[in-house]
């Protein structure tokens, strides 16, 4: 087996060497039609199984996903090939422009470096090994996927191509080899594609979207005041979270999620919280910048009557985009979030009343540093929430308009992650505030909280 | 003879037993004609009780207060109630606390004292905020409630009842200047500086409530 391979990048490294003497190659031109005397579409045979093979080898290395091999995959799953009725030799084809021939001079395929072009095998062709097929499907495939600045320069379709073939290669060493023969790392410029295909950088979420995570939030912080508590005294949250992205393919995965809460008090008192259902979907990634929106509902039907008849008994409605950029030391995301008004009713002593939260608006960005397993930093936001009033129906309390609130909080964020599992300690505090707001008071339990902010854990799977 | 008697017996015991009725009402005796039970606006505020939402601090049977705790009192809906009723030097509108037995009514004359609030508060009120929402704005100016102590109102010595222990505090200016003005029901603050325990909005006999009666 090693020696197929040892042989075909003999083979590969003779074509580079062919290319520095017979300059300028220019793949497909000066084609004078003498290859093309007969030729026969393939339906089956060894080729075509070479040509699955291939195919299947790229997407177990999740080949789409490193940046300029987005439309790899495609070439060559959707590549009509052709078998000439007779071999060519390498001297005839030197004359024509590039190709690829063994060390004993035959020619086995060609092909036309622009997308979509069809490949013709030589006869020659059918005497290699599935694993040099497998390769020469690969190397011709890059030949037509490639930007078009690199994908006539033989030198660096060999590497890449060797990098791919090569025994135990890995996701990161590709990738690593096609960052470097990227004269200034530039981000893809697509070569055409069969599809729309989307390109999601190889640390989005999308690339493992579900997930399932284990959470605990402890709302220890001391309160501004302790006899301005404005709901229940709620100390810790736990929550179950299942996301599943059943919908799509990887690139244009449309999930959904559940999460279940449970809550705990100062005084021990522990009850059903909210359940969170929500929906995330990849609307586009450009350049290396994943755009995500989602929307998400987090609904009291399941919430012990103690927690409904609270101020943190609303119904959450938010929807919001994200925009991320990761690149192999930093990550940046900015978030814009926005929850819909709602209300929630108190009775206390016979007296109701009615809380009116008005839209919340949040800006947050987060941003941190890589270093193997770990990504470190934190996130600092901003949410303005519009008009909160409180009345009465039965009392003479009437109604009292509180006005706008303003909340400005950070927290760091800490994670280590391996082979999909990710433990990540995280925290909230908040930094300054409108009239002395605390979380309370934008009512969002299983967003920001209560109180003056939380320490969290959490530990997931993601799949 | 005997029968002028008989009928003369007859007509003595029917005018004395009428005269009995006027002659027997006491000139202290007055007549209710309104009553409004607080059975809902009660809230006791306390310096030690942080918790807002303390459930000893509302619909109890009593409450004890002293220099640091505190009764906030808002007749709710006093207005739709009693609001058009004419208030002058013969009827008047008293607040009625009742003190729980073993107490003497009396040995708390001039010590204690209801005072019209100055600040809109919820059921959800502490000794330092009225409400907890909008930061200063929900705190009171003074812990424990704010209020003018001149505008503080002590019992009605006269009109209060010893033997059933009801204290009677006459709150008409307030009920004019405030009620039947169409003003904010703010409600009060039931101060005292000694131990003394009122009885609650869980007793619906005898929570605090707001009579309109005559007085002679």
């Amino acid at each position: 087996m090693n020696k197929n391979y040892l042989l075909l990048a003999v083979a590969i490294m003779l074509l580079i060497s062919l290319k520095s003497m017979a300059a300028p190659t220019n793949v497909g031109n000066g084609d004078d039609g003498t290859d093309l005397e007969g030729f026969a579409k393939l339906e089956s045979g060894p080729l075509i199984e070479s040509q699955l093979r291939a195919v299947n080898q790229l997407r177990k290395l999740n080949i789409s996903n490193i940046k300029g091999l987005g439309n790899l995959i495609n070439e060559i799953e959707k590549n009509n090939i052709y078998m000439t009725n007779k071999d060519v030799s390498a001297k005839k084809m030197e004359e024509m422009g590039a190709f690829h021939a063994g060390l004993e001079g035959k020619v086995y395929a060609r092909t036309f470096s622009r997308p979509h072009a069809p490949t013709r095998f030589f006869p020659a062709s059918l005497k290699l090994s599935q694993n040099q097929l497998m390769a020469l499907h690969i190397h011709e495939g890059l030949h037509r996927a490639l930007p078009e600045e690199i994908r006539d320069d033989e030198k660096k379709v060999s590497n890449i191509t060797l990098a791919i073939i090569s025994p135990e290669s890995t996701y990161d060493q590709i990738n690593q080899v096609v960052m470097e023969v990227y004269p200034d790392k530039k981000e893809q410029i697509p070569a055409g594609s069969y599809t729309q295909s989307v390109n999601v950088s190889k640390d989005s979420k999308l690339n493992n979207p579900s997930s399932l995570e284990l959470s605990f939030r402890s709302f220890g912080s001391p309160k501004q005041d302790e006899t301005k508590l404005q709901s229940l005294p709620i100390s810790s949250i736990y929550s179950i979270s299942s996301h599943l992205y059943p919908f799509g393919k990887n690139e244009y995965a449309l999930g959904t999620g559940i999460d279940i809460s449970y809550i705990k008090q100062d005084d021990g008192k522990s009850y059903m919280g909210p359940l969170g259902l929500s929906l995330r979907k990849l609307i586009f990634t450009m350049r290396g910048f994943d755009l995500e929106t989602y929307g998400r509902a987090d609904l009291h039907t399941l919430s012990d009557e103690e927690l409904k008849n609270s101020l943190m008994g609303r119904d959450i409605y938010k929807v919001g985009v994200s925009l991320i950029k990761t690149t192999d030391i930093v990550y940046i995301q900015n978030d814009l979030e926005y929850t819909a008004p709602s209300e929630v009713k108190e009775t206390i002593a016979n007296i109701n009343y009615t809380y009116k939260f008005g839209s919340t608006v949040a800006a947050r960005i987060k941003a941190g540093g890589r270093y193997k397993n770990f990504h470190a930093g934190g996130f600092f936001e901003m949410l303005v929430s519009t008009n909160f009033t409180v009345e009465s129906d039965n009392s003479d309390f009437g109604k009292e308009e509180l006005g706008r609130n303003r909340v400005v909080a950070l927290g760091p964020e800490i994670m280590w992650g391996r082979n999909n599992f990710d433990v990540k300690f995280y925290g909230r505090y908040l930094l300054n505030s409108s009239k002395e707001t605390d979380f309370d008071q934008l009512g969002d339990l299983m967003g920001t909280g209560v109180g003056q902010g939380n320490l969290g854990l959490s530990v997931s799977y993601k799949f | 003879m005997k029968r002028y008697q008989f009928w003369f017996l007859i007509l003595l015991l029917t005018i004395l037993t009428a005269c009995d009725g006027i002659l027997s009402e006491d000139e202290n005796d007055h007549l209710e004609r309104n009553v409004v039970n607080s059975l809902k606006g009660v809230k006791l505020i306390s310096e030690d009780i942080l918790d807002g939402r303390d459930e000893s601090t509302f619909t109890e049977e009593t409450y004890l207060l002293n220099s640091n705790r505190r009764m906030l009192l808002r007749f709710e809906k006093i207005r739709d109630e009693v609001g058009s009723v004419v208030i002058d030097n013969t009827t008047r509108m008293f607040m009625i606390l009742k003190l729980t037995d073993g107490q003497n009514l009396e040995d708390y004359f001039g010590k204690i004292e209801i005072c019209p609030l100055l600040k809109n508060w919820m059921m959800l009120a502490t000794w330092n905020y009225a409400h907890p929402f909008a930061g200063k704005k929900g705190k009171w100016g003074n812990p424990g409630g704010d209020f003018n102590f001149s505008e503080c109102i002590g019992i009605n010595e006269e009109n209060s009842k010893i033997d059933s222990n009801e204290a009677y505090f006459d709150i008409s200016d307030w009920f004019i200047h405030n009620i039947q003005s169409g003003r904010s029901n703010f409600g009060w603050v039931v101060i005292s500086e000694e131990d003394i325990t009122i009885i609650g909005d869980n007793n619906a006999a005898h929570s605090p409530r707001v009579v309109w009666r005559e007085i002679f």
